[in-house]
């Protein structure tokens, strides 16, 4: 999480005119199971919704690529995989985590109660700069709310976080909130890339390759 | 909070060590339906990472309750700085002193303490060999993509009583002003070989050595006391007394790695080698295993239910059902693992905190140090200096592992080496020195529990704790092993799939194409 390096990611071109910057970004779900964590990002990433989804076997990692004015985003979104169940995430879930997205589900409150203990936990063990939205999943059940706007908005406001109400099953706000996150990421110098510039993913290529931060 | 936990698994899993952990992912990924549990609130047993709470915490239970942790002792703890923080005096305002270079931080205990989280301290540290089995089965399996590597940035040794850079690469060996050309024809010769042989090449070469020591190999090679220095103590990491054939082999190892990653053969996972259990578990719930820490066993038989005989394990009043139990050594029923341990191979581990490193360089550092023993009782020593960009402590300090096998105790076996480079005075911290400051120190032994592993009752399957070895050559082995145990004729973590490649069925509604990219598609353009 130490941003140690300082490079300039905006690398000119030689004739000078500014290239687009490509920063990529670890995002992570968090929630209680069964508010639509995976939902939401299978409707980003992909634009589908399953009624009837199952807990997602095989595919807790998705990556998904956003084009700002003079960057282009690129989340590498991670999914608990159901570790979250008996409170038993792994650190190494959070770790170098530069966003976050607190699901809940607004037709259930102790959802929204869990929700502001992920927030908690974020804050307490994630880097001290992560970008936390709350996403109220399952707007299209508003005749079954449990969970007020307002007081998810006030409480959202409070603690800083970005907040929407989504619905994977509308796509409503899905698009939405990942564009706000990418927003609010500061994509200067060392921003994205893993924790820290030199840290490298391994690969079949042989040939030493440097890292993943912003190219 | 987990009295639904399902109670009929295929495979059970107790303790989340890097063994327990590669079986239990190769489990899940051919769809056994997994359970993964472990006593304590953390992931990796004794292969964890602790932050500098987690550490106090960790010391506390083994000096308060030896019987929860049976595999460490002989624990030392002792700090060389002051508890609170004193009054610091600015050399200049901005913190710097008059030559333009940062003024050392002066830290206090009360200092780690707030700074706790920045500590990732290693129980079992240990590097992966850039072609070892351990990194080809992060890439094999695509487990890879869950963690982030550094490279080791350089191999010391200890020579004519100071620490020396050890040439790896041929670049290297060609640009040290350590060794004459002679010598450096010499050794290139020598290593090009050993790198070359086939298996039937090197049984050949080496049929009249079986029974002799490396260190007459190299000898009578021609190789001059320099050269047999770097090559015995530093690349083959051995003792005068390391059989030829063994040490052509580390040499082999050592050699085939280098090229692939940066400038040494070897790689450090970010945040610790805590962090490799870990990757393996996520592997196992993406493809299903169910995870529960907090959750220790009480008692483990068999039980013929409906002509099928199966692992009954009770569990805080639970009873849990199984075809198969793998269970970490130090998480079983002290009645189901053999007693016959002897410590003739146990641990000596040290951790040391220093405000430097131990020899300083342009960047920072990440360093594997050989020595070679200092006496003739003595085994060599494998130091590892580990810095902030690692992920494993604030910046200005460094943390660094010392480990040997048990001869006497681990601080009677270590400290000698300690002292050649830390001062280990406890004086000033600012006072300039040629040696860092040691701030921390810490030493324990660990069990050497290779040898009791037995598998008491059928159907049960007991994991190894950590092993001194350098890297975590073993652990795979032995994870393999068990796992082909468990099933027979299937294929050991095949790769898992990239997120673009899993196709979802009834895809009812379309929305827009899918632009991602996969993770390491993109080439460099830096």
């Amino acid at each position: 999480m130490d941003m140690a390096t300082n490079r300039n990611a905006a690398a000119q071109r030689p004739n000078g005119a500014p290239q687009t910057k490509v920063c990529q970004f670890k995002l992570v779900l968090l929630g209680e199971s069964a508010v639509g964590k995976s939902s939401l990002v299978l409707r980003f990433v992909k634009g589908q919704f399953h009624e009837y989804q199952e807990s997602t076997i095989g595919a807790a990692f998705l990556t998904q690529t956003l084009c700002l004015d003079d960057t282009t985003v690129k989340f590498e979104i991670w999914d608990t995989a159901g570790q979250e169940r008996y409170h038993s995430l792994a650190p190494m879930y959070y770790r170098g985590a530069q966003a976050a997205i607190v699901v809940y589900d607004i037709t259930n409150q102790d959802t929204f109660g869990r929700a502001k203990n992920w927030v908690k936990e974020l804050q307490r063990q994630a880097s001290p700069s992560i970008v936390i939205a709350l996403a109220g999943n399952k707007s299209d059940l508003a005749a079954k709310r449990m969970v007020e706007f307002e007081e998810a908005q006030a409480y959202a406001d409070e603690n800083g976080l970005l907040f929407m109400e989504t619905s994977a099953k509308t796509a409503m706000n899905v698009n939405d909130i990942f564009l706000a996150i990418a927003n609010k990421l500061p994509k200067s110098e060392s921003a994205g890339g893993g924790a820290a510039g030199g840290a490298r993913r391994l690969n079949d290529a042989d040939a030493p390759r440097s890292s993943s931060c912003c190219k | 909070m987990d009295d639904d936990l399902p109670t009929d698994f295929q495979v059970i899993v107790v303790g989340t060590g890097l063994v327990e952990s590669i079986v239990a992912a190769a489990c899940s990924r051919i769809r056994k339906n997994v359970l993964h549990l472990d006593s304590r609130d953390h992931y990796g047993g004794l292969w964890a990472s602790h932050n500098f709470e987690g550490l106090q915490k960790f010391i506390k239970e083994i000096t308060t309750d030896p019987s929860r942790q049976l595999q460490v002792y002989n624990l030392i703890e002792k700090w060389y700085i002051p508890k609170e923080s004193q009054e610091v005096k600015q050399e200049g305002e901005d913190g710097k002193t008059e030559d333009g270079k940062e003024a050392k931080k002066v830290w206090s205990q009360a200092d780690f303490a707030s700074e706790y989280r920045k500590f990732n301290i290693d129980m079992t540290p240990k590097l992966l060999f850039a072609r070892g089995p351990l990194v080809e089965l992060l890439i094999s399996s695509n487990i890879a993509r869950y963690a982030e590597f550094r490279c080791v940035t350089r191999v010391l040794t200890w020579m004519s009583d100071k620490l020396m850079p050890v040439p790896c690469s041929r670049a290297d060996v060609f640009a040290t002003e350590a060794v004459s050309i002679v010598e450096k024809r010499m050794l290139m010769k020598m290593l090009t070989s050993i790198v070359g042989y086939n298996e039937e090449e090197m049984d050949n070469e080496f049929k009249d050595w079986t029974d002799k020591t490396f260190q007459e190999y190299l000898t009578h090679k021609g190789l001059t006391p320099n050269l047999i220095h770097y090559v015995l103590y530093a690349i083959a990491g051995g003792t005068n007394a390391m059989p030829c054939l063994e040490g052509v082999r580390e040499c082999k190892k050592f050699l085939m790695s280098l090229g692939r990653y940066g400038n040494t053969p070897f790689l450090w996972p970010m945040y610790g080698s805590g962090e490799l259990p870990q990757c393996f578990c996520r592997l196992c719930a993406v493809f299903g295993g169910v995870y529960c820490l907090n959750r220790p066993i009480d008692t483990v038989e068999n039980k013929t239910v409906d002509d099928k005989k199966v692992v009954v394990i009770e569990s805080k009043s639970k009873t849990l059902t199984c075809d198969h139990l793998v269970l970490g050594i130090n998480e079983g029923p002290k009645d189901l693992l053999s007693q016959e341990h002897s410590d003739s191979s146990d641990i000596s581990r040290a951790v040391f905190i220093t405000n430097g490193t131990i020899m300083s360089s342009e960047k920072e550092p990440l360093t594997l140090l050989r020595f070679p023993p200092l006496n003739e009782d003595n085994n060599a020593t494998t130091v590892l200096e580990v810095g902030p960009a690692t992920g494993s402590c604030p910046k200005g300090l460094f943390v660094v592992y010392f480990i040997t096998n048990k001869v006497v105790d681990a601080e009677t076996d270590l400290m000698p080496y300690a002292q050649k480079i830390f001062d280990m005075s406890g004086g000033e911290q600012t006072e300039a020195s040629d040696k860092p400051k040691c701030l921390w120190s810490l030493f324990y032994n660990v069990k050497d529990t290779s040898a009791t592993v037995r598998d008491g009752v059928e159907g049960v399957h007991v994991c190894a704790g950590p092993d001194a070895g350098l890297d975590f050559d073993r652990a795979v082995h032995q994870a393999e092993e068990i796992f082909k145990k468990i099933c027979p004729g299937e294929e050991f973590l095949p790769r898992a799939p990239d997120p673009e490649e899993i196709v979802f069925e009834d895809d009812v509604t379309h929305g827009p194409e899918f632009q991602g990219e996969q993770e390491d598609a993109d080439g460099d353009k830096e």
